[in-house]
């Protein structure tokens, strides 16, 4: 009888300690995270972003900021606007609302775009955008759900602030009767704050042209792939034109799925300017302007018969994905756990973003 | 902006450069001297990740100024290990301990270690572990690197059962 040929197959590993391949690079600094790429003749990007949270974009004074030394490209949204990309949602669909790279005429966060400055230096590049005038009109500012739900749409030719809506908030009468009908009926309201997920690689990414149908993009994120099929409808570029290079990333935590404003407006940039530009994102500007995921409220009803057992129950679910979620979305996940959890004959529910 | 002369010697060698008044010891040694492993997290002296050991002592380079480096000896996690790639007792105790998973933070973490157990220190787990409150890791969830700490302490690096080849 033959003993199992315990260096073949999986029987390697099963049970066994397995040292990991990067750890010598990454104890030893030779890692290779975004910022450590550098390409000849690289620019470093940096943004002038409104410190408001609403408002309408009156003007935009560039002319102190080309003035500036070692600054290459000053470029506003109607600048980005001769190479167009489609910002697609996480499900790679085309948004609701119109989403480019750079705010385009009005705001809608604080930390929002406006401006991008492409210099030899980052420390060119912020000493230019801190010199860009931008005036504002302002407008109310739509910060919570609460507000949401009351205040005019932010996006202007939309009917309201909600994205996305599945389901009733009227409970109906069969489900009633079974509440009211319970031993015991309880209500409870659930907040819950907003997620930040502030990876310690910020955000960040090298955009190269290397040739008409060659871009290359080295970019922190959770799937090169995802990336490159993303940019490549993006920009209505064969996917054998993307090239994505993530070797090390430093967290993401749900962040970096695929490119965002930053990232488009520089991809574009370096489209427009044919010359490497680099941005990394500096945590000031991340815990202002990164993407955070969701902040919701809950208010759950249940009823209970004399036993203990749940007869039904009912949930409220609002969600604040702020101005520009990566697709509308009403995250009915949450009822999918509600209903997976407890044995219950009935359950209704209705679930906004 | 004007231009500073400084001398210092970096990973045991020396080193002559002309740094802008502003720029920091991290962008210094990131951009100028090609010491990448120098990671920037935060750049407000919160997240640890850009610690270095200056004159032994370790520091964050993003709150110093390559200025105020002119004259001293400044190692990196590039200069931990031996020329002849034996990893630093930290650099094994942190691999053998799972103390690290994507390896931004690792780096500054090394260097906090090397200064207090490098020498004549010998930092106990606890001092190990409060000097931990100056770096932030997402990953691990601190206990790998809480296992390291305890195994430099105990000198029980590459002793037990641990060790990863």
């Amino acid at each position: 009888m033959n003993a199992p040929n315990s260096s073949l197959g999986a029987t390697r590993w099963i049970g066994q300690r397995v040292p990991r391949k990067e750890d010598p690079r990454l104890l030893t600094g030779r890692g290779q995270f975004v910022d450590d790429i550098v390409l000849p003749g690289m620019l470093h990007v940096a943004f002038a972003r409104s410190p408001i949270a609403r408002g309408r974009i009156v003007s935009i004074d560039t002319a102190a900021a080309r003035e500036m030394p070692g600054v290459h490209g000053v470029l506003t949204m109607a600048d980005l606007a001769a190479r167009p990309i489609t910002m697609l949602s996480f499900f790679f669909t085309e948004a609701e609302i119109p989403i480019t790279p750079l705010a385009d005429g009005h705001v809608s966060y604080a930390g929002e775009p406006v401006v991008l400055v492409a210099a030899e230096t980052r420390a060119q590049a912020e000493d230019a955008a801190s010199l860009v005038e931008i005036a504002y009109e302002e407008l109310d500012p739509v910060v919570t759900i609460a507000q949401a739900r009351t205040a005019g749409p932010i996006h202007p030719g939309m009917d309201s602030n909600v994205a996305a809506e599945i389901g009733d908030e009227e409970i109906e009468d069969e489900l009633e009767d079974t509440l009211a009908g319970s031993a015991l009926r309880l209500s409870h309201r659930i907040v819950h704050q907003r997620i930040s997920q502030s990876p310690m690689e910020t955000r960040g990414v090298l955009a190269s042209r290397d040739g008409p149908e060659e871009l290359q993009l080295w970019i922190t994120c959770q799937s090169p792939h995802l990336v490159a099929r993303w940019v490549s409808l993006a920009l209505g570029l064969p996917d054998s034109a993307i090239r994505v290079v993530a070797k090390d990333v430093g967290g993401a935590f749900g962040l970096k799925n695929h490119p965002w404003k930053e990232e488009c407006a520089v991809i574009v940039a370096a489209l427009l300017m044919g010359k490497p530009l680099k941005w990394i994102e500096d945590r000031y500007e991340a815990l202002t302007a990164s993407n955070q995921a969701r902040e919701a409220e809950m208010t759950l009803q249940a009823g209970f018969d004399a036993e203990g057992r749940l007869t039904g129950s009912h949930g409220i679910y609002d969600c604040n994905n702020g101005a520009f979620p990566q697709g509308a979305d009403s995250n009915i996940a949450v009822h999918m756990f509600v209903w997976a959890a407890y044995k219950q004959p009935a359950y209704a529910f209705v679930s906004r973003g | 902006m004007s231009k500073h002369a400084i001398d210092l010697t970096l990973n045991g060698q020396r080193r002559s450069a002309g740094v802008e008044a502003r720029t920091s010891l991290a962008d210094y040694l990131r951009l100028d001297a090609g010491c990448t492993g120098v990671h920037l997290g935060c750049e407000h002296g919160v997240c640890g990740a850009c610690t270095v050991t200056v004159d032994g002592r370790a520091v964050r380079s993003c709150l110093m100024l390559a200025v105020q480096a002119d004259g001293c000896a400044v190692t990196t996690v590039e200069g931990l290990a031996a020329p002849d790639g034996t990893f630093h007792p930290v650099q094994q105790a942190m691999r053998e301990a799972h103390g690290l998973q994507c390896g931004f933070c690792t780096p500054g973490v090394l260097m906090t270690f090397a200064a207090l157990t490098g020498g004549e220190a010998r930092a106990s787990e606890e001092e190990l572990v409060s000097a931990m409150s100056g770096h932030v890791c997402r990953c691990t969830g601190y206990q790998g690197i809480r296992r390291a700490a305890r195994a430099l302490a105990e000198g029980t690096v590459g002793a037990g059962a641990g060790a990863a080849e």
